[in-house]
């Protein structure tokens, strides 16, 4: 004979209480998901920002030939090339801590780079100095969802000859 | 009168099908595990920073390395002595320090014997061993080597590596 019977109320509470318990978990496990993703895409966009503007200058000192460098302040530097470019042998590098960005290109008509628009991240530190012939610089990015500072790290040698 | 059949699975069937699932995930599983590490691995290494510190370890190799420095024993060289392999030691030594480089190695252009010998020798870190398995094989080119860098990442400062081919 065919059972008519639909479910008991017992069984309905379990099955409610079962549902949501799994509900709740999930949600928990997509909430945590979602902040890691957020944070990842952060270091994606630093990451590239960082990639651009090592590119940017590395293939300045390395095609130009980096002859000399004067450190002007804590965050700003000139760069003089043996090679022209845009009519120029010299370039300047400021890096603007409080505006988050680095203005670089020929004197006097600096293209400004910058940071990626992401909340509470800034540049923390930026040092410049000329260390036994090598121009070095270091730029430090901090947010408070990274576990480790991202860096902008280069050392080119100045005046290198074959 | 025709009777409705109201049977479920039988324990078999439930079975046969959990089974299949299984095997089908697992294979998933085993197959996607060593892509996404090397999608991690690949992600480590060879970072705009690190390639750049390679081009700059192959120019001086090229410009200030001694003849020797390219005369490969088991089938590579490390070539991180300043005195012993350049001519000019003292902007090795600045060169080493001032980009954190712990090892320099000039291999084959082609990776294939390097690579076998890199994980049966146990001279090389694990690091090193896992770094050379995600790189392809290559195809030999006349005169051409293949210049490694182990040092840490500027962006990370985490040991990592780079490489870039030499032609001499």
């Amino acid at each position: 004979m065919k059972n008519k019977k639909g479910f008991t109320s017992i069984e309905l509470v379990v099955s409610f209480v079962i549902v949501s318990a799994i509900v709740i978990g999930l949600f928990d496990v997509i909430l945590n998901y979602q902040n890691k993703q957020q944070i990842s895409s952060y270091e994606s966009s630093i990451n590239a920002y960082i990639n651009e503007m090592t590119k940017l200058l590395e293939d300045d000192f390395i095609m130009r030939k980096l002859e000399s460098v004067t450190i002007t302040s804590t965050s700003s530097a000139t760069f003089t090339y043996a090679n022209q470019k845009d009519g120029s042998t010299t370039s300047q590098l400021f890096v603007q801590i409080a505006d988050g960005a680095i203005r670089y290109g020929k004197t006097g008509e600096l293209l400004r780079y910058s940071i990626p628009k992401i909340p509470d991240l800034k540049i923390s530190s930026c040092t410049l100095q000329i260390q036994n012939q090598f121009f070095l610089l270091e730029i430090i990015f901090t947010h408070p969802n990274f576990q480790v500072d991202k860096k902008l790290k280069i050392a080119a040698p100045i005046q290198y000859r074959a | 009168m025709h009777c409705k059949k109201n049977k479920g699975f039988v324990l078999v069937e439930t079975l046969i099908v959990s089974v299949f699932i299984m095997m089908t995930l697992s294979l998933l599983y085993a197959n996607l595990v060593p892509v996404v590490a090397e999608y991690e691995r690949r992600e480590n290494y060879d970072s705009v920073s690190m390639k750049y510190i390679a081009h700059w370890a192959r120019k001086m190799l090229i410009d200030k390395g001694k003849e020797n420095a390219f005369s490969l024993v088991d089938g590579y060289l490390e070539v991180t002595d300043c005195t012993n392999y350049y001519q000019d030691p003292t902007f090795c030594e600045n060169f080493l320090k001032v980009n954190d480089i712990s090892n320099i190695y000039v291999v084959p252009y082609s990776l294939t014997e390097f690579k076998s010998y890199v994980k049966t020798s146990g001279r090389f870190s694990r690091s090193m061993q896992e770094y050379i398995a995600t790189l392809p094989n290559y195809e030999n080119k006349p005169n051409a080597f293949r210049v490694i860098v182990e040092a840490k990442d500027p962006t990370t400062d985490v040991i990592s590596y780079g490489t870039i081919e030499v032609i001499r």
